[in-house]
């Protein structure tokens, strides 16, 4: 057999399936596409005929007949140019223009824009006068594509038309109103007017921040943004914003917002909305935004990134990367600057995403360092700036409960006025550990052994005292240690060694039967390293006035006495939720009944 | 046995009983520990397991503190800062209450992988009998029979018991294939392409290293891939490729850590070899590395890399003293289980550095 040269056949209809089912997730893109057609035509226009009218495109719907028309005042086409780049899959003319003349104006890439229409036109007319031949006008008309005639029209002003006879499925195309939106929205940065039905105005002219004179006083720039932003955020009303400016390596303008709420503290609430030469791209490209900025809004206008096919993403490349960086630096800046010049803008944003901003302070050494002085912590004492906590913080030791439930330590710290942090929130550990690479400050968690030498250090006495204290106190369950501590009225406190408690529950026999054999042998390897004798120790308060007393006391009272105390220290360290600082008042009322009895 | 189906079922409860937030955080937890979101889990994983404490889930609570170690030890190597936490897990996963929770047996996988961490082949033969226990209570049909199977497979790889190890994964495959679900080429493929590098057979293990795929593992799976791949190419001698594949070092450090092994022992051949890679900066890495696995409590890793570092310093000028390398090396060696050719190796970079 001789080889023989052949042409791949391509199914039209075949093709605009994949268009219609999985290039385009909408059929709003066919409209964006032959809005750029236009656009790009009055480009051409300008560019090859020296044209200096203002560029128009009118857009009518026709609900009744489903159809929507699409009319531009551009270069139209003539009879060759219709054959060679209409109907021609992929041979788009604007690439060639934009390449001919070093001109990035027009915006069309592949040419696959005008055969977009028939994912959602079932006919497609296309009428237009080119500026090349004013006395002869041509009408495309086409049935899904595949086949189309081509005949002479009463010539019309200088432009084309398109006008899609719309499937069944697409005639919300048709809606007026609909398409209104759509244009207001994501054909705001075309440099060109739209007009939809008898609209007086052109329905795209939004107040562009970035395109505002510079001499636009500060206020009415922060209005226009606030308003674009605004048209952008359909769940969040935006609060503040930030321009992004193009520096040398990134040639990109835009705008940041932040989102008046949230709904918790590490929804990720980030939009953002890409345009490409001032076509609009996507509105779901979170990650052009850093993972911490869930509160945050974005747009940009960018000739640095690249679309995919379907013009519905970009391509994650370098240039993708670096204007990633760059945004990340403006919003940084921007959020560390505001936070320093701390007006009502930072405390509105403070006022609403404090916690967001704890996470994203730990994600960000920049953002930390610029801010962690003005962002609140939750405690025992309500919502607490950090350089209040470390004000009202014993020796620079920032304390922490992982617990939800009360224990004593809770008590005690309210009683002196010092803030218990509350560990168990979003965020509060992890910005308290950058807090001491930051500040002279330690941190304690609250129910360790550490905790506990802290909160009850070991007090020197005599050891006549030491030894009647000890031998009245002491026992088998607990080890009794002599201490001095606020408040005084407190005369002991019983504590648990939560290792030791985890050691003596290992250890016991009962685990035998629940574990393993291996792999309880294996958890005793490390329970064998924990040094403790006991799991409780008693604290003994050398700063209560009773305990002062003890060693003067009969015999007979200093029994009773150490009987009361213990079995009140026990019912203290019953780690129930015991926050009301009145039990230390009736405690000593209490014991002063009792030593008078006595 | 569907040890995801509970989760399900729990997940409605949860969200029903008013807890939308936990609700959400179920799903989001395993999928931000496969994909390196370490630090966003430091932030939130507090406020889960209090909430689900006080709320009295103590299923949830199990299966939350089971996922933070899968966070904390498997991928971010953090034994030392574990350990306490994973007993006391043991000891809450096996009361009354949770003893049937089908997460109870995840935990002491998370134990096995911990003392693996401390001192992989030092611990080698309790791993296995701790694996081994496991294995015995479950079958193919639990998906972490997979994860158990690979940590007993792992302790063999260690203690280089490699024949051993081989007919343990060909037994598992076949277990795998005789209920349907054909082989795995996930972890049980990463120890085996291992296992066939420590034996010197590098085209094989570059073939396997190819197959290795896990839809479940995340980014730090693929992660986990391309260091494997790089290593196979360094110890074939393909410096270059090696270097092309080796993932960037601070992607690692933030997202999967466990493999700063793979990565210090891919750069210390390509660096034996290769005179442009032999950087301060590399260098520096590789130091940092073994601080950081000192600190964390991987000894017998630190001691791997400390050895490394000395043998570098050896081969050409490095602003490194190799007498403080070598009492680094001392002092991690006194934290090993089990000496397992520790000694023979000090002996030998001892005489190395009393050479120089």
């Amino acid at each position: 057999m001789t080889t023989q040269i052949r042409n791949t056949e391509v199914s039209l209809e075949g093709l605009l399936d994949v268009l219609g089912e999985n290039l385009y997730s909408t059929p709003i893109i066919s409209i964006r596409e032959l809005i750029q057609n236009s656009h790009d035509a009055c480009v051409r226009r300008r560019i090859e005929d020296g044209w200096n009218e203002t560029p128009e495109i009118h857009i009518h719907t026709d609900s009744v007949r489903s159809r929507i028309t699409i009319t531009d005042n551009g270069s139209g086409l003539t009879d060759k140019e219709i054959i060679k780049y209409l109907a021609i899959i992929g041979d788009g003319y604007t690439r060639k223009l934009r390449q001919a003349q070093d001109n990035e104006d027009a915006i069309g890439y592949f040419g696959l824009g005008f055969l977009s229409v028939f994912v959602i036109a079932e006919k497609v007319e296309f009428i237009t006068t080119s500026y090349q031949n004013l006395k002869k006008g041509w009408r495309y008309s086409s049935k899904g594509g595949q086949r189309y005639s081509l005949e002479s029209h009463a010539k019309t002003k200088v432009g084309s038309s398109v006008i899609a006879h719309l499937k069944d499925d697409y005639v919300v195309l048709s809606d007026g109103e609909f398409i209104e939106q759509i244009i207001k929205k994501y054909c705001c940065l075309l440099p060109i007017d739209i007009y939809v039905n008898d609209s007086e105005q052109p329905v795209n002219r939004l107040k562009i921040p970035w395109r505002l004179p510079t001499d636009t006083p500060v206020l009415r720039q922060k209005k226009a943004g606030l308003e674009f932003a605004e048209v952008f955020d359909n769940h969040f009303e935006p609060i503040a914003t930030f321009p992004i400016t193009p520096r040398e390596d990134c040639q990109v303008n835009g705008l940041l917002w932040i989102q008046d709420g949230s709904y918790y503290a590490n929804s990720d609430n980030r939009i953002t909305t890409i345009f490409i030469r001032s076509m609009h791209i996507t509105d779901e490209c979170k990650d052009l935004l850093p993972s911490w900025a869930g509160f945050v809004g974005c747009i940009i206008d960018t000739p640095m990134l690249t679309p995919t096919a379907s013009r519905e993403s970009v391509q994650t490349n370098e240039s993708f990367e670096r204007i990633q960086a760059h945004i990340n630096d403006v919003l940084v800046n921007a959020l560390a600057s505001i936070a320093q010049d701390n007006d009502a803008n930072w405390r509105r944003i403070i006022a609403r995403h404090n916690v967001n901003l704890l996470g994203a302070a730990v994600s960000d050494q920049q953002l930390f360092e610029a801010m962690y002085s003005q962002l609140t912590l939750p405690s025992s004492e309500g919502e607490l700036r950090v350089s209040e906590i470390v004000q009202r913080s014993h020796e620079k030791k920032l304390r922490i409960t992982m617990e939800i439930s009360n224990g004593y330590e809770v008590l005690i710290s309210k009683s002196l006025g010092i803030p218990i942090l509350y560990g168990y929130r979003y965020g509060v550990v992890a910005f308290c550990k950058r807090l001491t690479s930051v500040m002279n400050v330690e941190l304690v968690i609250i129910g360790t052994n550490e905790a506990n030498a802290d909160l009850f250090p070991e007090y020197a006495l005599d050891d006549a005292v030491k030894d009647d204290l000890l031998t009245h106190f002491d026992s088998e369950r607990a080890q009794t240690i002599i201490s001095h501590f606020e408040p005084g009225c407190l005369p002991l406190i019983l504590a648990q060694d939560q290792d030791a408690l985890l050691k003596k529950r290992m250890e016991s026999d009962k685990m035998d039967k629940q574990i393993g054999s291996a792999a309880l042998m294996m958890a005793r390897q490390f329970t064998q390293t924990i040094d403790a004798e006991t799991d409780q120790y008693l604290f003994i308060n050398y700063n209560n006035e009773l305990v002062r007393d003890f060693h003067s006391f009969e015999s007979h009272k200093k029994l009773a006495v150490a009987q009361v105390l213990r079995s009140i220290a026990e019912l203290l360290s019953a780690h129930e939720k015991t926050d009301n600082v009145n039990v230390f008042e009736a405690l000593n009322n209490n014991l002063k009944l009792l030593t008078v009895g006595a | 046995m569907d040890i995801w189906g509970w989760v399900y079922d729990a997940v409605g409860e949860v969200r029903e009983a008013g807890h939308e937030h936990l609700a959400d955080a179920i799903f989001d937890l395993p999928s931000d520990v496969v994909n390196g979101r370490h630090e966003e889990i430091d932030l939130y994983i507090a406020e889960l397991v209090a909430e689900a404490k006080s709320a009295g889930f103590t299923w949830i609570e199990l299966y939350i503190r089971h996922w933070y170690m899968q966070s904390k030890v498997l991928h971010r190597g953090e034994p030392k800062e574990a350990i306490k936490e994973v007993v006391s897990l043991l000891e809450f996963a096996y009361t009354e209450e949770n003893r049937d929770c089908p997460q109870s047996i995840c935990v002491v996988q998370d134990m096995g992988s911990c003392y693996g961490q401390f001192d992989g082949p030092g611990y080698a033969e309790e791993r296995i009998a701790v694996a081994g226990e496991s294995l015995e209570k479950i079958n193919v049909e639990w998906p972490c029979y997979k994860c158990i199977s690979a940590e007993y497979a792992e302790a063999l790889c260690d203690a280089q018991r490699y024949e051993e190890c081989i007919r343990f994964l060909d037994k598992v495959d076949a277990d795998f294939i005789e209920s349907g679900r054909g082989k795995d080429t996930s972890n049980l493929l990463l120890t085996r392409t291992e296992v066939v590098i420590r034996q010197g057979d590098y085209v094989k293990a570059r073939k396997m290293g190819e197959k290795l795929l896990s839809y479940a593992g995340g980014s730090n799976f693929a992660l986990d891939t391309r260091a494997m791949q790089a290593l196979i190419e360094a110890f074939d001698g393909q410096f270059t490729k090696a270097s092309e594949l080796l993932p960037e070092f601070d992607r690692i450090q933030r997202e999967n850590s466990s493999l700063f092994l793979a990565w210090a022992e891919t750069m210390y051949l390509i660096m034996k070899a290769v005179k442009e890679q032999q950087t301060d900066d590399n260098i520096q890495s590789l130091l940092e590395i073994a601080k950081i696995m000192q600190a964390r409590g991987t000894y017998r890793q630190a001691f791997s890399v400390y050895g490394w570092l000395i043998e570098l310093t050896a081969l050409f000028s490095t602003e490194l003293d190799s007498n403080e390398l070598l009492a680094q090396m001392k002092t991690v060696k006194e934290k090993l289980n089990r000496d397992f050719g520790a000694s023979d190796r000090m002996e030998v970079l001892e005489a190395m550095v009393a050479f120089q």
